[in-house]
């Protein structure tokens, strides 16, 4: 009992960011699977991959407080590459998405291996740990879910507008889609010092699944996938701890758990 | 005198060298059930799209109420049916029919009268659906939803792009007369269709498009036009110019 409540202390800042990202995830996970756009946060935590490293070059030469303004705009200006895909080479979205992804990773891995003086940041983002988040990184997150209930409030007739019709009268997606974007790229920067680069998107994927499997209305979705996001947060980290697992993997086996809990129920009725 | 809802004048439209559209002029007045029929691809939901501000023309000008429709901002009084609706909507949308029903008053922040919802729920037969999820309703289920949702802020103008298709006859009989029913209250409606037999039936306007307006008139004057010879040689000839 004394060794959990040391391991608590210790992950006490990781855990509150990851409550705070779980609720944050829970207004946009669900949509980006209705847009069958499952891959995207998969796609921009390659894409981060590559910006991180190129920043943590960069700002050897800038100021801290460039770190992540830099990063946002950069990740911006590199998914847009999947519109300009899409739009001038007339390819599927999730081709356009695949050829990015993999062509960060590429780079990013260019870049490292060509430049000894990156950040030693990377190592937590690629696998993610509880134990590097501080509490500067909660205060982050909780600004990030602030500003997700914000968004939603705001533009939750567009968002859910886009998932049962391309068009609207009167209505311009653009603005809507931006901050969409805006909101995806803040939430995956957050959930990869806690999960990791590697998983960090399963984060906005298993549970929004189930919760649309099983919820008829949109406002009962975001609530389900908030509280399961939670239970998964904290049945990873007491896998992690009896079993000595990372606790990135063991938060993601913990998802996966819904699904067989899921098929056993359509099963039995 | 009759005040014109929509405007187009000589509106052209290109895409990828080719024309669409070409020296488009119409006018759809207040009280109006205009169909627009054509062949396939011959730019009726082009010339739609074009009107609701979707596609943005090379040249011409498109007049909603007497303003520009990129400077219109009263959305709310066009209730519209797309072309192939329902095309994004299966068993995981997250919505029941009634919230489905109820989204363009979040578009346009306006509120929606119980009455009229209650109204047009019976019209459509929708009472005993209002909570399942729209992905579990049938295709014609859907279409029904699809038209309660154009018509619950009460508009002035309903645009429909081929609703009917894939909805069996009597199915076709039932919403066409509504349809009748609200044009007789008033209601101003422009339909694209390929089904020619509702033109004697409800319609009062007929315009024919195929890349231009072959024909624009009341029912009266099209049913002489379509014993022309020129009608069949416009319905079945796409030209395909380059500039």
């Amino acid at each position: 009992m004394e060794i959990l409540e040391t391991s608590l202390e210790l992950v006490k800042w990781g855990m509150l960011s990851g409550i705070f990202l779980g609720i944050s995830v829970s207004f946009t996970g669900p949509l980006l699977v209705l847009k069958k756009n499952a891959l995207f946060p998969h796609s921009l935590t390659h894409v981060l991959f590559l910006v991180i490293i190129l920043v943590s070059v960069i700002t050897q030469f800038l100021p801290e407080f460039f770190y992540y303004p830099l990063i946002i705009l950069l990740t911006l200006l590199s998914v847009s590459g999947i519109w300009i895909f899409k739009k001038f080479q007339a390819l599927y979205e999730d081709t356009a998405t695949s050829i990015i992804t993999h062509l960060a990773l590429a780079l990013a891995l260019i870049v490292a291996a060509t430049n000894s003086q990156y950040d030693l940041r990377l190592f937590s983002y690629l696998f993610g740990s509880l134990l590097t988040v501080t509490s500067k990184e909660v205060y982050e997150s909780l600004i990030i879910l602030i500003l997700s209930v914000l968004l939603y409030l705001k533009f939750k007739g567009i968002w859910v507008a886009q998932t049962v019709d391309s068009e609207v009268p009167g209505v311009n997606f653009k603005f809507a889609n931006l901050s969409f974007l805006f909101l995806i790229t803040l939430q995956t920067l957050i959930g990869i010092r806690i999960l990791g680069i590697l998983l960090v998107s399963s984060f906005f994927v298993f549970t929004s699944v189930v919760a649309l499997k099983i919820s008829r209305s949109f406002g009962r979705v975001i609530i389900l996938t908030a509280f399961l996001n939670l239970l998964a947060l904290i049945g990873g980290f007491l896998i992690s701890f009896i079993w000595d697992w990372p606790f990135s993997a063991s938060t993601v086996f913990f998802m996966s758990l819904y699904f067989l809990i899921l098929l056993i129920i359509k099963k039995g009725f | 005198m009759s005040f014109a809802v929509i405007k187009v004048e000589n509106l052209n439209f290109y895409c990828k060298n080719q024309t669409v559209l070409r020296n488009i002029n119409l006018e759809v007045n207040k009280g109006d059930f205009l169909a627009l029929i054509g062949p396939n691809g011959g730019g009726k939901s082009t010339l739609i799209r074009c009107i609701l501000g979707f596609i943005k023309f090379q040249e011409g000008r498109v007049w909603l109420w007497n303003q520009k429709n990129s400077e219109f901002k009263e959305w709310f009084k066009i209730g519209y049916v797309p072309q192939r609706a329902g095309n994004l909507i299966d068993h995981l949308t997250p919505l029941t029919v009634k919230e489905f029903i109820f989204l363009p008053a979040h578009w346009y922040s306006k509120k929606v009268h119980p009455k009229r919802f209650e109204l047009l729920v019976k019209k459509f037969g929708m009472e005993n659906l209002l909570n399942h999820k729209v992905g579990e309703l049938s295709y014609g289920q859907l279409q029904r939803a699809y038209i309660i949702r154009a018509l619950i802020l009460e508009p002035e103008l309903l645009i429909l792009d081929e609703p009917s298709v894939g909805l069996d006859f009597f199915t076709q009989e039932v919403f066409y007369h509504t349809l009748g029913e609200f044009h007789q209250k008033g209601l101003t409606i422009i339909l694209v269709t390929h089904e020619t037999w509702l033109l004697t039936k409800w319609v009062n306007k007929v315009a024919c498009l195929n890349q231009k307006l072959f024909f624009h008139g009341d029912h009266e004057s099209f049913c002489i036009f379509a014993k022309k010879p020129e009608f069949l040689s416009a319905c079945h000839q796409i030209e395909h110019t380059h500039w």
